[in-house]
């Protein structure tokens, strides 16, 4: 008679491992090779694809994308989920333009927009973690009020002003060396932070128990709400500096550029448990998931494709990856039920 | 030793004051606004304003009607609106190719049907959480509409006889027939709710669907029940859209979005008093009037829009925090007082 060790070692031997090599492969790095043969095909098909100039608008629309994704990640890691993060970022883009206007120094402008970047989000962190709404009607909600707030200061309008001190351009528009736009930089920069903390620190470590399994995660010791709470942190930081950056690329507030950023950066996020994790949000995967969401748009685009066809491609795209994820080894998405 | 888990809690079991505040409260808001509005612009109290309130109010009952069936078992469905949008949009375009009416009214509402059922089958089959596969669906059925209209107004040049009974006409002269269809499915959704077998065990399923699982419930019969119930609900606003805006166009049903979140969960409390809230049929239909009410006090007075969204967004925060409090609270209350039995 085996012992209990053995018997269950043995089922799982039985059990696991029935995936073949190149299955295995091709489900860890199948977004990453989506990308090379995406980038294939939209090379051969249209020329003006694969030029250096093509490709840092990609890397450069990416960015932001990426870095709003990135803070996605460690929400959805953490087992919440936030959909009022592009409307944010919106804001806190509005915001800088405003304050500028207003006459406020730059330095100071863009400070006080990453503090109500992340104030906002600490709201909504206070909100879900403290009261304990459930995540995602609270962040419907804000995303509305946030949006409300947008076209009140912008009247509906776009705001924008000639006057505006020329160190302005330097998150957005400025080109390092001539060539790399300054939003790459910024976005290799913050992954390389959130890889490191999300992937090699007991941040994420925690953030995946506080996502997982809670009763389990609290009786380690760990502290959930505090992890949960810093995940809107995380997001609120990004959304901020998503929204300096855009202020900065664009010069000019404009409320309607919400919904360009919302579902790309949330496809990224879910995209990115498909990859390199079979089913794990994670940091890294959700870099790769941008660059492959980048590359479809530009692709798209430069096609002539009508918007709605991106639209259907990334809803397409978040439905398949998100059956993945049920589906996978390590699929674990925070089955929030409605029902508080 | 009796541990301190076990003692009595201080609170009785009846309903506490601020039960009875959002229980009734709902009214009294309502009624309150409706005479605010009265008195600030005399244009408010007019019968043709009041109808055309009632009519903002069908449309908006009818989609969270669908949207509160999909929460009472746990779900979110936040594909609601485009999926009613879509039905228009599919009707509009049926009706250009010169189909029958009926026909091209039955087909919407089929399309919606099996919108619905797709999300069904992504949360209760494949096992998705409802709001990722419906947040994909939304987007995904956005571009579907834009695709279908061209991102234009797209309208027909003729329409077929009776074509606008639904969304203009009247019955008896007096009340429009939109409203007919939403009070009549509100009672139709309260009676199947509560005295019919499986709408008994949807409740059971959004109370405690540990328990229902247990006692032996089809859990995926009933949910699939309620997608059905839902998608119907959308097909019939689908088809008062169309007749009400005559017009195919993808943004139509976006202002009701937040309307329809802020009735799903504000009618959770209303009348039940000492009961745990829970999304009902009454409580929605009538915070989806009030909230009809509010919007159209908001246009007479000139409010901006954005206030009006921000207002709208306050509200919906509220909500969803009284009501996950309250829900809380009566939990932990019939919790320790279960136990003691």
């Amino acid at each position: 008679m085996e012992s209990k060790t053995e018997q269950i070692k043995t089922a799982s031997a039985v059990a696991g491992n029935r995936t073949s090599f190149l299955t295995n492969l091709f489900l860890k790095y199948g977004v990453i090779i989506a990308i090379f043969v995406l980038f294939v095909i939209f090379s051969i098909i249209s020329p003006s694809f694969m030029t250096v100039g093509n490709i840092f608008n990609i890397i450069n629309h990416g960015s932001i994308i990426g870095i709003l994704a990135l803070g996605l990640t460690a929400v959805i890691m953490a087992g919440e989920f936030d959909i009022s993060f592009a409307a944010n970022a919106t804001l806190c883009a509005i915001v800088s333009i405003a304050l500028l206007i207003g006459g406020l120094g730059l330095i100071p402008a863009w400070l006080l927009t990453l503090a109500i970047g992340i104030g906002i989000s600490c709201l909504n962190g206070f909100i879900i973690v403290v009261i304990g709404v459930p995540s995602f009607v609270t962040t419907v909600g804000m995303m509305a009020i946030l949006l409300g707030v947008a076209n009140w200061v912008t009247k509906g309008a776009v705001i924008y002003s000639a006057n505006l001190p020329d160190a302005f351009k330097y998150m957005g528009r400025y080109m390092v060396a001539g060539i790399i736009p300054s939003p790459v930089i910024i976005f290799f920069a913050i992954s390389m932070i959130m890889i490191f903390l999300l992937e090699y620190t007991y941040i994420g470590r925690n953030m995946y128990a506080a996502g997982g399994n809670l009763e389990a995660a609290r009786r380690v010791g760990i502290n959930v709400k505090k992890m949960k709470f810093l995940a809107f942190f995380f997001i609120g930081i990004m959304a901020g500096l998503a929204g300096i950056i855009i202020g900065s690329k664009f010069g000019a507030g404009n409320p309607r550029i919400e919904s360009s950023f919302q579902f790309p950066a949330i496809v990224s996020a879910y995209v990115g448990a498909v990859s390199l994790k079979e089913g794990l949000p994670n940091p890294m995967g959700t870099v790769t998931a941008v660059i492959l969401v980048s590359i479809l748009e530009n692709g798209l685009l430069l096609l002539g494709a009508p918007l709605f066809v991106r639209e259907m491609a990334l809803g397409l795209m978040m439905l398949v990856a998100v059956s993945m994820i049920a589906t996978m080894k390590n699929g674990q998405i925070a089955a929030v039920k409605v029902n508080m | 030793m009796v541990s301190k888990l076990v003692e009595t809690p201080k609170e009785s079991k009846s309903a506490r004051p601020i039960e009875l505040l959002m229980s009734y409260g709902v009214l009294l808001i309502g009624i309150l606004l409706f005479v605010y509005f009265s008195a600030r612009q005399p244009m408010f109290y007019t019968s043709s304003n009041i109808l055309t309130i009632l009519r903002q109010a069908s449309v908006i009952g009818l989609i969270s009607l669908a949207m509160m069936t999909t929460v009472i078992i746990g779900d979110f469905d936040i594909s609601v609106t485009v999926n009613a949008n879509f039905c228009a949009i599919v009707i509009i375009l049926l009706i250009m190719n010169n189909v029958n009416l009926y026909l091209a009214l039955l087909i919407g509402m089929l399309c919606s049907i099996l919108v619905s059922f797709f999300n069904c089958f992504a949360v209760v089959t494949i096992g998705l959480p409802s709001f990722v596969a419906t947040i994909a669906v939304k987007f995904f059925l956005e571009g579907v509409c834009r695709g279908l209209t061209g991102g234009q107004q797209v309208y027909p040049d003729v329409f077929p006889d009776g074509f606008h009974t639904f969304g203009r006409g009247m019955i008896a002269d007096v009340i429009p027939v939109q409203v007919v269809i939403f009070l009549v499915s509100t009672a139709i959704l309260a009676y199947l709710i509560q005295y019919t077998r499986h709408g008994r065990y949807i409740t059971a399923l959004g109370e405690s669907p540990e328990t229902s699982f247990h006692v032996g419930i089809n859990i995926k019969k009933i949910r699939f029940i309620a997608y059905l119930i839902s998608g119907i609900l959308i097909g019939l606003a689908g088809i008062i859209t169309a007749s009400m805006y005559s017009v195919a166009s993808v943004g139509t049903t976006d202002g009701y979005a937040t309307p329809i979140l802020i009735a799903t969960f504000l009618g959770a409390s209303f009348l039940r008093g000492d009961q745990l809230p829970l999304p009902n049929p009454k409580g929605t239909a009538l915070s989806a009037v009030i909230l009809a009410i509010l919007a159209n006090g908001f246009t007479m007075l000139g409010v901006p829009f954005y206030s009006k969204q921000i207002i709208q967004g306050g509200v919906l925060v509220f909500t969803v925090i009284a009501v996950s409090i309250l829900m809380n609270r009566r939990r932990a209350i019939e919790a320790t007082t279960n136990s003691k039995a």
